[in-house]
């Protein structure tokens, strides 16, 4: 039954959520600096065809009003059209989203090799050094803000080694791999430190001394008992990680050439599209928030310890 | 009355003071004390390492000439806004010409256009000006042109900075590539099978109704054409329309267009019914460029609703097209280069998708854009031949790149993965060497100069005290400038000194 009442609890919790983000990003959106009508028209539009557009996109409407109208829309899905491009937003979104999750996809990717598969590797077959060599270069990456590792991978390996082209091709793998590496060098560092601690902290534990005991080896009680135990840090890492991940296309997309919806937000950002940012707030804050729902009930259907917890507070 | 009373005796107390604190100043040697200090609005996302260079340079210059500058970098958004809004008290700002008119300068003075960067006002300007505009003849219209321009010097509501060039890498077998002064980017005659060009201004829209960006114009130019366009010595030359003619008093435009010509896809052969249908749709879109039909009869009928057409566009015959005009206006024929006036099918869906596709009879049909690129094949069917009678376009396909970072876009270039670009004033200093010639890495390229008829100048906010109400002080800004500096030293010389709110005007005096 607690089972129930720990989804039940997170569910309320999901939807509160996303009213507060509803509220905070129309009204963060609206309080934008800038005439949309203007921007859009261009400085020789006459001050009757400003005035029609205003018209025309509500913008003229109380703020309440215009709330309303937004979130009734957002209910069934409509988010408007884009006050740019005068298309819908969800056709603009749908038509660039393919790039942004192959981009994430990657990085995904990227971030369990290099902070949980490949540190398990090396320890297990005693590169101990080597572990804590590729941790310490993640931190070290991950130190320099996004836009500037995009530019400094771009200068070096298109600009210096010229082994990646420095026009983005979708058909290479390696453009994506090197946009990808970039947008993961961040959550990778912060998960490969995490899951290092709890294997550490699980190579210590009662049930590692015992398998000591009974004549295991350390790459053996790595695999066998630690591995298994630690995996709950990684997999807290990517919740918080997953958030970075779509924000952090942003960046990487602007800075690599790639049209997904990172490089529709910068330019809804420049064109004051407040349809499209909007839209595309919601959007991610619900598609973050869903998965992060999915992955706290899937954290506490796996680890024992949590779900354990919860019974004997309820 | 009073109001005038106070008025006069404040500019008289005003005069007075200047005239105190300058012979002070004289007295002492600080004249710096007398002058207020200057506050320049700039936006840092347009043409961004141009603009925070030369607001440094005026900063600097005008520090020596005894006026302290205040630089206020802002953002695209904010600068629009507080510019619109008129929240400023002088800002770096930059105009673009359409066609080859002075009227496109002066236009943003006339108290009644659209934007009025300035907000200057006076009637003997707006008397000048349209003196030009509604002239009979061309020489009437220099002569009235010439006027307000003279006006506009004393007054001074924009410092004249200048007009800058712009550069063109172009790569072997490129040099088919034309431009002119207006940026229109012609690939017609590049011969290589495809052509692959990058820009590092944001694309805004890809209908050419809504077109007022040079990135939108430059892929709206490729698919999509009007009646008339502009060659490359700025002569407007024959397109969709073969030939044309003006009424005795120059208020009825009449054209013969051009026959067999075929659209993109399967939207069918063009017709006069078709120039009609694009007008009035691009009315209808409230386009930026509306206004370009001010002067049609029955204009104010169509966009009050109270008329479902625009009863000066004619129809007559498949292949023949009047526009009626409200009076004489020859600049009717100088508007319709505008990408607005572009013309598409008569049967074009409401909400056709302008991503996945084009409609025009432009030399090279759009296939798609993904956010970032921009891929075109070329038009089969597309109705103009080369000189020696040959098929255009010769390449068979061109793909139009935004690449946001400019060092991003060069080293691809460098790579041969680009087959021609612009150069941003960001990579002069790679790019050129300091005498402006093309650095010797460059030598398998060839370096595209074509000077801009472009404006780039300070605009004050007029009627607020002290910048906008002292012309004295405006024209203290203007003389403390030294352009020629700026011209050779930022710009190696790829550029030229603006003395007047038009430029050409002021070089021919």
């Amino acid at each position: 039954m607690a089972i129930f009442r720990y989804v039940r609890n997170r569910l309320l919790l999901f939807i509160g959520g996303i009213a507060l983000i509803l509220v905070t990003s129309f009204f963060a959106i609206y309080r934008l600096p800038g005439d949309p009508a203007r921007m859009i028209l261009g400085p020789r539009a006459s001050a009757e065809s400003v005035a029609q557009f205003q018209k025309d996109a509500g913008l003229n409407d109380p703020v309440l009003t215009q709330f309303v109208r937004f979130v009734g829309r957002v209910g069934v899905l409509d988010f408007g059209e884009s006050l740019t491009y005068r298309r819908p937003v969800l056709a603009l979104v749908n038509e660039r989203i393919g790039q942004s999750l192959r981009l994430i996809g990657y990085a995904f990717l990227i971030m369990w090799v290099f902070a949980v598969i490949l540190p398990v590797c090396l320890r297990a077959s005693g590169g101990t050094l080597a572990d804590d060599g590729l941790r310490a270069l993640w931190t070290g990456l991950s130190a320099a803000p996004p836009y500037v590792l995009a530019l400094l991978t771009l200068t070096l390996l298109a600009g210096s080694l010229r082994v990646l082209p420095a026009v983005f091709e979708p058909g290479r793998l390696s453009c994506w791999l090197a946009a990808a590496f970039v947008l993961a060098a961040y959550p990778t560092a912060l998960a490969s430190r995490l899951f290092h601690d709890a294997l550490a902290a699980a190579m210590l534990s009662e049930y590692a001394t015992r398998a000591r005991a009974q004549g295991f080896s350390e790459g053996a009680i790595l695999l066998r008992e630690a591995l298994v135990n630690a995996l709950a840090a990684p997999v807290s890492a990517i919740a918080n990680g997953l958030a970075y991940f779509f924000t952090g296309t942003f960046f990487v997309e602007v800075a690599f050439g790639i049209g997904g919806i990172g490089s529709l937000t910068y330019d809804a950002i420049r064109n004051k599209d407040i349809t499209v940012l909007a839209g595309v707030c919601v959007l991610f804050a619900f598609v973050i928030s869903a998965i992060s729902a999915v992955l706290d009930l899937a954290q506490h259907v796996l680890s024992p310890r949590l779900r354990r917890s919860d019974e004997w507070q309820g | 009355m009073y109001l005038n009373y106070f008025a006069s005796r404040r500019i008289f107390l005003g005069a007075t003071l200047t005239l105190a604190a300058l012979l002070s100043g004289c007295g002492r040697h600080q004249p710096q004390a007398s002058t207020p200090e200057l506050k320049i609005l700039y936006n840092t996302e347009e043409e961004p390492a141009e603009k925070s260079a030369v607001a440094q340079v005026l900063q600097a210059q005008l520090g020596k000439a005894g006026i302290p500058v205040v630089l206020d970098p802002v953002s695209n958004a904010v600068f629009y806004e507080r510019v619109g809004a008129g929240n400023f008290q002088c800002a770096l700002a930059l105009w673009y010409l359409d066609y080859d008119d002075p009227e496109g300068f002066l236009t943003d003075f006339y108290s009644k256009a659209g934007f009025r960067l300035s907000k200057y006002q006076n009637p003997a300007y707006d008397q000048a000006y349209l003196g030009g505009l509604l002239a009979p003849n061309s020489e009437k219209k220099k002569e009235g042109f010439r006027s307000a321009s003279q006006i506009l010097m004393q007054d001074l509501p924009w410092v004249p900075l200048y007009s800058n060039d712009e550069l063109f890498l172009l790569s072997a077998g490129t040099d088919g590539f034309r431009s002119n002064a207006y940026q229109y980017y012609d690939y017609r005659r590049v011969a290589r099978g495809t052509i692959r060009v990058a820009s590092n201004i944001e694309l805004q829209t890809l209908d050419p109704a809504l077109v007022y960006d040079l990135a939108s114009k430059h892929v709206a130019t490729q698919s999509y054409e009007g009646l008339v366009a502009m060659d490359d010595h700025l002569n407007i030359v024959p397109a969709l329309a073969k030939s044309w003619q003006f009424s005795q008093g120059n208020d009825r435009l009449t054209f013969d267009l051009r026959t067999g010509v075929k659209f993109h896809g399967q939207f069918g052969v063009f017709s006069a019914k078709d120039v009609k249908a694009s007008f009035e749709r691009m009315l209808r879109q409230n386009s930026p460029y509306a206004y370009i039909f001010d002067h049609v009869k029955g204009i104010e009928e169509f966009k009050s609703g109270k008329a479902p057409q625009v009863s000066g566009f004619r129809v007559d015959g498949p292949s023949r097209f009047t526009i009626e005009l409200k009076e004489s206006f020859p600049t009717m024929l100088n508007w319709l280069l505008a990408p607005a006036a572009f013309v598409l099918p008569a049967g074009l869906p409401a909400k056709y998708d302008f991503s996945h596709g084009s409609a025009g009879t432009g030399p090279f049909a759009l296939e798609s854009w993904d956010g970032t690129v921009a891929k075109f094949a070329a038009n089969q069917s597309y109705w103009a031949t080369s000189e020696d009678g040959g098929k255009l376009p010769l390449a068979t396909s061109l793909s139009i790149r935004t690449m946001k970072e400019v060092n991003a876009m060069l080293t691809a270039y460098q790579q041969g993965e680009l087959d021609l670009m612009n150069v941003p004033l960001a990579l002069y200093g790679e790019v050129l060497d300091p005498k402006g010639e093309l650095s010797s890495k460059y030598a398998s390229s060839r370096l595209r100069v074509v000077p801009l008829n472009n404006l780039k100048f300070l605009a004050f906010r007029m009627g607020t005290a002290p910048w906008g109400t002292d012309s004295m002080l405006r024209k203290k800004v203007y003389d403390g400038i030294d352009r020629s500096s700026i011209v050779t030293n930022l710009f190696r010389g790829k550029a030229r000194v603006a003395l007047g709110v038009v430029p050409q005007m002021e070089e021919k005096h």
